[in-house]
């Protein structure tokens, strides 16, 4: 009867347990989801085609050419043209770019904004978590696009207006969500654990909470996307975003006037590329979702 | 609980104050008025003068504002630049009720056929039905507003001649069903898919299987225990779309030429009309804190949970 | 006499996108009218699935009642088509559960969660259902009963829940009532008169029990017989007394070791090495033997059977002899 020892006459036990990271996991749930992965490709692919539209486009998306104004696409020109002659292809390549500049940059923005305020808020709680809960329900008393309109209008309408309406509107997001988390982390024993072995509270910070605020972050960003790109949209269609000549698909819709009944090009190429954005945008927020499996509580 | 509203209460009237200061102060505080942009069309500095005079610009800030807030507690809020015969609040009125139809009625479609395809998904979880219902909502709710509306009007009113393009006639119905089609359409997604996470929440709790374990039958377990606690969290997500959408998307009525305050909104501010963006903020600030307000009350009355508080036992 | 309930060979599984999870893996005994049964195990070991299988509240996808038989008075349960299982829910067998905040409805009271009970089964009108549902909540030790049949289950605290789980169960007088970790939840104090309760209703009522507890301390008190379970199977089986004092599989040895004793004051705390079997790649032969300091090379290839080795008493193990024989040597030494 021989039995199986290791050494310190323990039982060997064999097991071949898979130790996944947090992200290798996350990634692979993320794959699950068709949404989620087209999201992905696509917006890979539109960040190539505004990145890259000075050479990728065919022509300048400035060149009037009135000879040629109001034409279906064809092979010279392979999404028609505009009322000025313009190439909607081109136009439609260019105008990437704000939409990218504005979804990116307005998050980027409201992150650094929202982020050590719900921190700070959660943390410290008290009088200074008071100010900023007074300050998210002030922010929050008009619907969004009523604000950004107001700003932009009272502004003067521009594509740097629009960020900053934008971002003022959208702080609110990622403090709450970070606030929220901060709070039930402080209630965590191991908090109180490392406070009591006098641990300074910016390593506190540093070590326990912002490593779970990540993942919850890079959500509240993916998330705050669509928004500022249907904001963008929206705003250019009214005539309130990017300022002419310079393309964007909102303010091609809005543009294209009486026209577009008579030449459908118009409006169907700008309108399928807010649409598929926005739609993109939101599958890739919808799949980090389950992919980090966030719980949140605001 | 009377206290408790009090509060609340005077969180909503000082954000109000905040609101409106906010909003006062920017308009001021931003170079130009409503003499840049051809409202009386004065022009030479002698007429800015006395157009500031006319109605307090010259004052300093500060006063300009207290008067405001003055006349803003009896609901006098002017006259709009605009439109000097009428007052603010006649003409906030007289442009609601195009806006409250559209909007009521994209409202009123978006959550019952929300409603009804969410339950469907969740009594066919991960069946085809599930999946299709779900894609569909997905992408359905993320197409905007106003490009539905365009492929709406291109293929309904232009090619097909059913419904006009839009703007305010007295065809009657027929003027709604486009704007209230492109306004209710993507709403109805986010509506289906929340009905069906508060369903298979309710369904895959602890006290369903306990019903099922005590005898009860599907259809009781389905009326008495599942629903009764999935349209908590529903009403209280669907009950504030209705002043949302009332109040007028900018982007549909833009679309669709309807005459609405969004509409309003956007021109008001264009042309610096100070009383009238200031009166519009308010109203619609009013209608969403009122809203809330509502439904905490609501809230408050459907859960058992928050109306009574705990005792010993 | 033939017994009240007879599982055989019960088998469930669930169908998992990271494999297949074999839950119960044939397992079979039977109750007695009246009796008390304990079934004991660590968490994950099947217990519970094996008593929700009964009741068929297993949710089908992804679980699936792979096969067996349960005879509830000579009926087989699981032939039954699915829609006709309320007869048997609540009013021949009834069942109560771990957390009793979860398994109330939290918007509907107390009252009318008792009375509904008998209104389905027993097909009484709601105010002889409220009648009787006072009563029940006096009989398990609730004071003014009839106040609170209109209290909601957010009102009552955690041991008065649970006493009203208990009402809700016994309001049709089942034949069998399960208890699925009832006090797990609760303090030791509250524990006790849960068990008393359960214990004095079993007597009045005549009812068969099917105990469930990860706790070998509660169910010293109550039961008369005990099925010790690991990784879906039943291990041992046997009278509580001879189980307690003599136990043969070397799990059920490692479970009552590890109850710490208030006269061992200078010994370590004793455990079963290793962890918890992977339910989706379980051993080849016995599922017990990568922790078990008994094992030999037959255990890691041939799984062993249930064996008697005294009257009622079972144990699945090749190795009974040297567990007996370590366990008489070490009772020696201790000057037992």
């Amino acid at each position: 009867m021989t039995s199986l020892t290791g050494h310190l006459g323990a039982p060997v036990v064999e097991e071949r347990v898979r130790h996944a990271g947090f992200w290798a996991g996350a990634w692979r749930r993320y794959r699950r989801n068709l949404l989620a992965m087209y999201g992905l490709v696509f917006v890979v692919f539109i960040l190539i085609v505004g990145i890259f539209a000075p050479w990728l486009a065919p022509y300048s998306y400035n060149k009037v050419n009135l000879d040629h104004a109001l034409e279906p696409p064809s092979a010279a020109y392979p999404l028609g043209t505009d009322q000025l002659g313009r190439d909607m292809l081109s136009r439609i390549m260019y105008a990437a770019r704000p939409m990218l500049l504005v979804g990116f940059v307005t998050q980027i923005f409201a992150q650094l904004i929202g982020v050590p305020m719900g921190i700070i808020a959660g943390y410290a709680g008290g009088a200074l978590d008071w100010i900023v809960t007074r300050l998210i329900d002030f922010f929050s008393a008009l619907p969004w696009y009523l604000v950004v309109l107001y700003l932009v209008m009272v502004l003067r309408p521009s594509l740097e207006n629009l960020i900053l309406a934008l971002t003022i509107t959208s702080w609110v997001g990622p403090c709450r969500v970070v606030r929220g988390l901060t709070l039930s982390v402080r209630e965590q024993d191991y908090v109180d654990a490392a406070q009591a072995l006098g641990i300074p509270t910016r390593l506190i910070l540093k070590n326990h909470i912002f490593p779970q605020a990540a993942p919850l972050l890079l959500w509240s960003f993916a998330v705050g996307i669509p928004t500022s790109v249907f904001a963008e949209a929206g705003l250019s269609f009214l005539g309130m975003g990017v300022r002419p000549p310079n393309p964007s698909w909102g303010m091609m819709l809005g543009e294209a006037g009486q026209w577009w009944i008579y030449r459908p090009h118009m409006f169907i190429f700008p309108g399928l590329m807010i649409t598929l954005s926005v739609l993109a945008f939101q599958g890739l927020a919808d799949g980090l979702r389950t992919a980090i499996d966030v719980n949140v509580n605001i | 609980m009377l206290d408790y509203t009090l509060r609340r209460l005077g969180g909503v009237l000082a954000t109000l104050v905040l609101l409106s200061m906010f909003t006062f102060v920017l308009s001021r505080a931003i170079p130009g008025g409503p003499w840049d942009v051809g409202v009386e069309i004065p022009r030479t500095p002698e007429q800015i003068a006395m157009f500031k005079e006319k109605y307090g610009l010259d004052k300093p800030i500060w006063q300009q504002y207290l008067v405001w807030l003055r006349n803003a507690v009896t609901l006098d809020f002017g006259s709009p630049y605009m439109a000097p015969e009428m007052s603010v609040t006649q003409l906030i009125l007289r442009q609601l009720p195009y806006s409250a139809l559209v909007g009521g009625l994209a409202a009123a479609l978006a959550i019952t056929v929300g409603v009804i395809l969410g339950m469907i998904a969740a009594a066919r979880q991960n069946t085809w039905a599930d999946i299709v219902i779900n894609s569909a909502a997905v992408v359905v709710g993320t197409i905007p507003g106003f490009v539905l509306g365009f492929v709406l009007i291109y293929f309904f009113a232009a090619k097909l001649r059913w419904f006009p393009s839009g703007g305010w006639s007295d065809t009657g119905y027929k003027t709604l069903v486009l704007p209230v089609t492109a306004f209710g359409v993507p709403a109805t997604g986010g509506v289906a898919r929340w009905t069906r996470q508060c369903m298979v929440e309710a369904m895959s709790s602890d006290y369903v299987r306990t019903a099922y374990a005590k005898g009860v039958r599907q259809a009781g377990v389905m009326s008495r225990h599942v629903l009764r606690n999935a349209l908590i969290p529903m009403i209280t997500s669907f009950l504030p779309m209705f002043p949302a959408m009332m109040t007028g998307s900018v982007f549909i009525e833009h679309t669709f030429g309807i005459p609405g305050l969004g509409q309003w909104f956007v021109s008001s501010s264009f042309s610096r009309d100070y009383p009238m963006v200031l009166g519009i903020t308010i109203f619609w600030a009013v209608l969403i804190a009122l809203t809330y307000f509502v439904t905490d009350i609501l809230y408050g009355v459907i859960d058992p949970r928050v109306r009574l508080t705990e005792k010993e036992g | 006499m033939a017994p009240l309930l007879e599982v055989q060979d019960l088998e469930v599984a669930f169908f998992t996108k990271d494999g297949v999870v074999r839950a119960v893996n044939g397992i079979s005994y039977t109750l007695e009218a009246g009796d008390t049964l304990g079934l004991v195990g660590e968490s994950g070991c099947g217990k519970s699935v094996s008593v929700l299988a009964m009741l068929r509240l297993i949710p089908e996808p992804p679980g699936r009642i792979m096969g067996g038989r349960v005879l509830l008075e000579g009926r087989d349960l699981l032939k039954l088509p699915a829609h006709r299982m309320h007869e048997i829910r609540g009013s021949q067998i009834a069942m109560i559960f771990q957390d009793p905040m979860t398994s109330l409805n939290p918007v509907m009271t107390i009252g009318n969660q008792i009375a509904e009970a008998m209104q389905v089964n027993l097909g009484l009108e709601h105010g002889k259902a409220m009648d009787r549902a006072a009563e029940l909540l006096t009989r398990v030790g609730i004071p003014n009963a009839s106040d609170r049949l209109s209290d909601y289950p957010h009102q009552f605290s955690g041991g008065m829940r649970q006493r009203a789980m208990i009402a809700m169960a016994v309001s049709c007088q089942p034949k069998v009532l399960i208890a699925d970790e009832p006090t797990t939840a609760l303090d030791v104090t509250i524990q006790a008169q849960i068990v008393d309760l359960v214990k004095d209703l079993q007597q009045e009522l005549n009812m068969a029990v099917i105990w469930i507890t990860h706790d070998l301390g509660v169910i010293a008190r109550l039961a008369r017989r005990i099925n010790v379970m690991y990784a879906g199977y039943i291990v041992e089986t046997g009278p509580i007394q001879p189980l307690f004092k003599a136990p043969l599989h070397p799990y059920t040895v490692g479970l009552l070791s590890s109850l710490p004793s208030l006269d061992l004051t200078d010994q370590d705390l004793s455990y079963i090495e290793g962890s918890p079997p992977d339910m989706i790649r379980l051993p080849e032969g016995c599922p017990f033997w990568p922790r078990c300091r008994y094992r030999t090379e037959r255990c890691a290839v041939e799984r062993p059977e249930l064996d008697e080795y005294a009257p009622g008493h079972q144990a699945a193990c090749w190795n009974v002899a040297e567990v007996l024989n370590q366990r008489s040597s070490a009772l020696v030494s201790e000057g037992a």
